[in-house]
């Protein structure tokens, strides 16, 4: 039986990439919101 | 596909009641604390993150991402979630380019419109810029909101068992009623919430689905065995497609991010935040819906199309498999998902439509309605009749609207998206004539180049692009003429943007061309246009400002 498998681009595309996204956004958000606290 | 029995029909048109009763209940809600023209168009600036947020989001994203995304990976699989990177690049742009900058200019200016923001930013001393916008907006709004209409009626007659021409004008009329009824009432605020409302409901079935669907199958091994063994090209992410046709495809799917800047319906939610601090706020719960919901509408297509591979229409995957999946009671709520998706569009851009009409052509240009009751009142009146137009429109099937939801994406996002960046970037980036050449040349650039790409199914339409072009541009300037209202810089800007729809007319029909999306050449000649007209009389604005 054929065992298929991702291509490469395609993990990027479908975990990589939101994965990236999300982790970012967070990090952004925490680093943000002490920032601003540290202001105030 | 068998349809459902009827106790199933019956639990949902139940479920499907309730959710129209949530809305108008919001709406009724939202209306007792709207109570002048800034509260009525623009909430009085005083939104939380979440309904900023998730209401700037649901807005942009209309039936589209429940039916049309969800379609995209059910017939090319992985290469059909390059819409979901093109998506949240444009929202990584809005959110954090944009928005705080925005929501701080337009309160400094006193702004309540995206138009108000654009002819106070370069000044408009007689209301070139401001008729100009306006009539853009109208142009793309009604089509796009009579189209979101006729699919909201299709889907209330199917989900209600609603038969027949009769049960989809009931359909229409449902939806219409309850979404005018509640923008009426409740303006911006009930906007914002009811799409709070709405856009929770998309994400979680947006997440639920796929999810459930997945562990039915048995894991993610066995949806990628499943992909795999109906066609190896679903687990690329090219689908098999090399060269130009790859490269078209994939500049495509990222140029839909183009879009975003210039959406009057998005960018208005950031300027109703209560402060900066919900802006920034904002940004992280819209980018974390954007994922959510743009890969949980990818994954329902894959597993879609592994459940279910024979579906003639991939569109239709959430609601069959909703249907199959769940009881009648979560189906209901999955299928409320779908309609939500709809109608969170439609209140937003029914609301910029009246906005334009009641606060920047009757209140800024006539000066009527100057005090905050009146204001309120005709708000209120426009949204109903503009409302009305929407209704008699998708009930008379009249088939240009649905050529006009692609096209209103790409003309607003190429007619305001370079506008707003250089007006939120600095302020002397371009002047009043430089924004009236940006917008006629973003609008006619995508007529052109839209029409040049559909020219299979309509040459005549292609053919007479420059006749149309010079007939507009002769009547806006015998108008110009005559009304004495306009200055050379403006006559530079509609000739400017006449030379460059002529000149894209003519670039789509050369080699291989045509596979560009309109949004990515548009945006581009709108940009230049703003910039060069701008930079050619800035010393004669320069000289009148001393």
């Amino acid at each position: 039986m054929t065992v298929y498998h991702l291509s490469p681009g395609a993990n990027l595309l479908l975990w990589v990439f939101p994965i990236v996204v999300v982790v970012g956004v967070v990090v952004w958000g925490f680093l943000a919101s002490r920032r601003e606290a540290r202001h105030t | 596909m068998t349809p459902p029995p009827p106790s199933t029909v019956m639990t949902v048109a139940v479920v499907m009641v309730i959710y129209l009763g949530v809305l108008l209940f919001i709406g009724w809600r939202a209306a007792q604390r709207t109570h002048g023209g800034e509260d009525f168009h623009l909430a009085g600036r005083s939104l939380g993150a979440w309904a900023a947020g998730i209401s700037s989001t649901a807005s942009s994203e209309s039936g589209w991402v429940t039916l049309g995304a969800v379609g995209m990976t059910y017939a090319h699989g992985i290469s059909g979630l390059w819409f979901a990177p093109g998506c949240l690049l444009g929202y990584i742009v809005n959110l954090y380019f944009v928005a705080p900058r925005l929501r701080t200019l337009s309160e400094d200016e006193g702004s309540l419109t995206l138009t108000d923001v654009l002819t106070r930013r370069w000044g408009d001393p007689h209301n070139v810029v401001r008729i100009t916008s306006v009539a853009i907006i109208l142009l793309s709004m009604m089509g796009y909101v009579a189209a979101q209409m006729t699919a909201a009626g299709k889907a209330f007659s199917s989900t209600l068992g609603l038969e027949g021409s009769r049960g989809y004008i009931i359909g229409v009329l449902i939806g219409a009623a309850v979404i005018t009824a509640v923008t009426s009432l409740g303006g911006f605020r009930g906007v914002a919430w009811t799409d709070l409302f709405q856009g929770l409901l998309v994400a979680a079935a947006l997440i639920g689905l796929p999810l459930y669907a997945i562990v039915k199958l048995g894991g993610f091994g066995p949806l990628i065995q499943g992909l795999g063994a109906i066609d190896p090209n679903l687990l690329t992410a090219t689908g098999g497609r090399t060269g130009p046709a790859l490269l078209g495809f994939v500049v495509g799917e990222l140029g839909i991010g183009l879009g975003y800047p210039g959406m009057p319906h998005v960018v208005t939610r950031y300027m109703a935040a209560r402060n900066l601090r919900e802006v920034r706020r904002l940004s992280v719960i819209a980018m974390l819906w954007g994922v959510a919901v743009f890969y949980g509408a990818g994954l329902v297509g894959l597993a879609g199309r592994v459940m279910l591979p024979h579906l003639a229409d991939g569109e239709k995957t959430l609601m069959i498999l909703s249907l199959k999946l769940f009881n009648p009671v979560l189906a209901g709520l999955m299928l409320a998902a779908v309609i939500s998706a709809i109608l969170s569009t439609v209140d937003s851009q029914l609301l910029v439509a009246a906005s334009a009409v009641s606060y920047d052509v009757v209140e800024e240009i006539f000066g009527q309605a100057s005090d905050d009751r009146r204001s309120l009142l005709l708000g209120r009146w426009t949204v109903v009749i503009v409302g009305m137009i929407g209704i008699l429109l998708s009930i008379g099937h009249v088939r240009v609207v649905f050529w006009f939801v692609l096209f209103a994406w790409s003309a607003l996002g190429a007619s305001f998206g370079p506008l707003v960046l250089f007006a939120v970037a600095k302020k002397n980036l371009i002047n009043r004539h430089g924004a009236l050449a940006g917008m006629l040349t973003g609008f006619g650039v995508t007529l052109a180049w839209k029409l040049g790409r559909d020219i299979a199914s309509n040459p005549q339409a292609f053919s007479r692009v420059p006749f149309f072009t010079l007939a507009v541009t002769a009547f806006i300037l015998v108008i110009a003429r005559v009304s004495e209202r306009v200055d050379t810089g403006d006559y530079a800007a509609v000739l400017a943007a006449a030379a460059l729809t002529l000149s894209s007319w003519w670039l789509v029909q050369q080699d291989g061309l045509h596979h560009l999306y309109e949004l990515v050449p548009a945006f581009a000649f709108a940009a230049a246009a703003a910039l060069a007209v701008s930079a050619a009389f800035r010393h004669e604005l320069a000289s009148e400002a001393g």
